[in-house]
């Protein structure tokens, strides 16, 4: 939070709306890719110095790396919508910024800071991939502790208690959440009385750290010789991580429109808003559980263990604003006796269709580099992310390296086409 | 207008995506056979990285349906600590396994306790005496290594004695793994407990300063090492076949200790209540062939269980290493106490 404090500070420093957008796309880089591309940079950039230092600490770093940028976006959006005016009124009659924080900012904004901060709280509290990558000595996370009972013990029991009092916790959390967390629009110009003078550069720090990592690591990679998979063997990996991906995309999308259809609906709201996923490790476990082992079943259990995953957080990210701008429409047209199709159809899908789109690329993006999930339910399907799992379990870290930029390519790639089809719709 | 376009709009994605998938499907096996539905199936339980694309398990297969005409059905439990839960999740679901392929003996206890095991009727005549010495009947080994730590020869001298892994001079040096989350890493820590015995947890508080980092699993480790962040990793012997076979570089050495080095044996299983057992233990007796065992070392990077067929590989050159009897209790209270301080 402090962090995304000063970010949000160094990003006033951008007036220019383009390129502010860019420099908000910067911030949010570290959110949009998938956790193992952020490992991957960590590691590589620490290790040509020094020890890797698993552990907490390590746990922690990726994820202030992760959400800082986040928070800055989200700090940037609330004084856009709540202190623009009030800022150049105390600009205008010549207030310090101290006192502009302490006694205007501050009151005005604290139950939306609380809002962010339970927002990182849960998502960093759910998060499984990079505590499994980076913890070093288990139970350095809860995620961990239940992924070790199933694992280390055997223990089913003690997993699903400990699953359950997370879930329960995180019910208490989304009913603390005063509302959403991600407020309207971004800003289009910077306020100016808010900058840190100096330090507009600030706002590519973790996408520098993020994108210098990738090429520390993936240029040792290149050079090395891909021994393990032959073309095809590639290629099938390829084609079954954008199945996959696409498959999330559509999962996503549907669940988007049922969200919407069934708007306005104040208990679900308060749902999505506030619960994050179940423990990634019980639900892939429990997907094991349903019948069905083929490769097709297992496809469609990783499809269905992803979107579970990921759609709450992505809906309260991204979804909710497209939502939530259109329950009084869709109240309304209720009132008057339009039908439950025609809402959906006339009402949400044209306002809606773009945002749902971009959150349907980036639950893309994510899908493609997952590993964490993927390892418990791939059974006999073969992804890029296992793939570089597997090339590092047979000595070739540097080819597993090399391998992350058709991978990067791959989600980018994804994603761009997602945003291209929601320019073409919004148009 | 608009409700046409979005219906035409869902259609055609789920088109793409169903289309994805049956382009995968269809790249994969070329053309659909109404074959692999006459022939009896096999459904065999291992971790990922034997059946990936690097690893053994696709050649062994195709030589064994290849030899029997049967069609094989391979399932993974990411890696092999998940081995046995997937199995209990399997049999809970009533779609048992025929064999479950890679186990080791740090798990065959658990595995022998928790579930009930085909009796394999095996000859142990060419197998190598460090395996046959850890024959458990109800299973059948198909590779091992010892375990050591690898080095960079001229980067560091390495300990002569297991005492000497302590000493001052090889400060923040080894890369070992987290006994939890790693086979090899719970390996070291029965080593020092076989080794130091009651002194365990003394031996570890003056080895910690020693340790580079506790890496959550071996591939990550390994990683480390080969980074040159870390002097030495613990890994297995056979590592150094594909440094020196591979790679074709010789730097690469192991520490060779006195006190003796902990044994990885890799087991393949049939559990009591499989479907197709006949198969199954024909699949079994497969492993153990010398072809399929070459394919093994090859590919795994491990030693294979019958004698002389290193000969001619870079395997016959790897340094022979005492070996020790470890434990194969799951017992950390002495790492704990001295690594989670």
């Amino acid at each position: 939070m402090v962090l995304g404090f000063f970010l949000f500070r160094a990003l006033q420093g951008w007036d220019v709306p383009r390129a502010r957008g860019f420099a908000e796309l910067a911030l949010l880089l570290p959110n949009m890719v998938p956790p193992l591309f952020l490992v991957l940079a960590l590691l590589s950039w620490v290790t040509p110095w020094s020890a890797f230092p698993y552990g907490l600490g390590a746990v922690v770093v990726a994820h202030v790396l992760m959400n800082s940028g986040l928070v800055a976006v989200s700090f940037d959006r609330m004084a856009h919508g709540k202190l623009r005016g009030l800022s150049e009124s105390a600009w205008i009659m010549g207030s310090g910024r101290g006192a502009f924080w302490r006694d205007v900012a501050w009151p005005y904004l604290r139950a939306d800071v609380a809002c962010v901060f339970l927002f990182v709280f849960s998502l960093c509290f759910t998060s499984f991939s990079i505590p499994l990558a980076l913890g070093g000595r288990s139970n350095a996370t809860l995620e961990i502790a239940i992924f070790d009972a199933i694992r280390m013990e055997g223990r089913w029991d003690k997993a699903v208690v400990m699953a359950v009092c997370q879930s329960l916790m995180l019910f208490g959390l989304a009913f603390t959440l005063p509302h959403a967390f991600w407020p309207a629009r971004p800003g289009r110009r910077a306020i100016g009385f808010l900058r840190l003078s100096g330090s507009r550069l600030l706002v590519f720090l973790p996408a520098a750290i993020l994108i210098l990592g990738w090429l520390f690591g993936g240029v040792a990679g290149l050079s090395s010789e891909l021994l393990g998979p032959s073309f095809a063997e590639l290629f099938d990996a390829m084609l079954t991580t954008v199945s996959i991906a696409l498959g999330v995309a559509l999962l996503h999308l549907v669940m988007l429109l049922i969200a919407a259809y069934v708007q306005p609906h104040f208990g679900l709201s308060r749902f999505l808003n506030g619960y994050l996923s179940p423990s990634p490790a019980i639900t892939g476990f429990a997907l094991l559980l349903l019948p069905g082992e083929s490769e097709t079943f297992a496809l469609i259990k990783l499809i269905v263990a992803l979107t579970l995953i990921s759609f709450p957080l992505l809906y309260r990210w991204q979804g909710h604003m497209a939502v939530a701008s259109l329950s009084k429409q869709t109240a309304v047209a209720r009132t008057l006796g339009a039908t439950w199709g025609a809402i959906l159809t006339e009402i949400v899908w044209p306002q809606a269709a773009p945002q749902f789109l971009r959150v349907c690329g980036l639950a893309a993006f994510w899908a493609c580099g997952d590993f964490a999930l993927s390892g418990i339910l791939a059974g006999p399907v073969n992804t890029l992310p296992l793939m570089m799992q597997d090339l590092m379990d047979n000595y070739q870290v540097e080819a597993a390296q090399a391998l992350m930029f058709p991978l990067l390519i791959l989600g980018l790639a994804l994603y761009g086409v997602f945003t291209g089809v929601a320019r073409y719709v919004a148009r | 207008m608009k409700r046409s376009r979005l219906i035409i709009f869902l259609i055609l994605f789920t088109c793409i995506v169903f289309g994805l998938f049956f382009a995968r499907t269809a790249y994969k096996y070329k053309f659909f056979s109404r074959e692999p539905y006459l022939q009896k199936k096999i459904r065999i339980l291992t971790y990922s990285t034997f059946v990936g694309s690097s690893g053994p398990g696709t050649e062994l297969l195709d030589a064994f349906q290849a030899a029997t005409g049967a069609k094989v059905e391979i399932l993974t439990a990411g890696d092999a600590g998940l081995l046995l839960e997937r199995l209990k999740l399997a049999q809970a679901s009533g779609s048992p396994f025929d064999v479950v392929l890679g186990l080791d003996q740090l798990m065959i206890d658990d595995a022998a306790k928790d579930f009930q095991w085909k009796k394999l009727q095996l000859s142990k005549d060419s197998w190598r005496p460090e395996v046959a010495a850890k024959h458990k009947e109800d299973f059948a080994p198909f590779d091992w290594s010892p375990l050591t730590f690898v080095y960079r020869e001229g980067s560091v001298t390495p300990p002569k004695t297991f005492d000497a892994l302590a000493s001052e001079s090889y400060r923040n040096t080894f890369a070992i793994q987290d006994p939890r989350s790693s086979s090899p890493g719970l390996q070291f820590f029965e080593w020092v407990k076989a080794v130091k015995g009651k002194d365990t947890a003394a031996f570890l508080g003056e080895f910690k300063p020693n340790v580079q980092s506790i890496a959550p699993s071996w591939s990550f480790s390994y990683g480390l090492f080969k980074k040159n962040q870390a002097q030495f990793v613990f890994t297995y012997v056979t590592s150094l076949a594909f440094h020196w076979g591979v790679e074709k570089d010789r730097q690469y050495a192991v520490v060779n200790l006195p006190e003796g080095h902990p044994v990885q044996i890799e087991y393949a299983g049939i559990p009591a209540d499989c479907r197709e057992c006949e198969l199954a233990d024909q699949f079994v007796k497969h492993l153990l062939t010398p072809e399929m065992q070459k394919i093994i070392m090859q590919k795994n990077f491990m030693f294979p269980v019958l004698r002389d067929l290193e000969a001619g590989t870079v395997f016959a050159e790897l340094p022979k290493l005492k070996t020790i009897e470890t434990s194969t209790g799951k017992d950390l209270s002495e790492w704990d106490q001295v690594f989670k301080r």
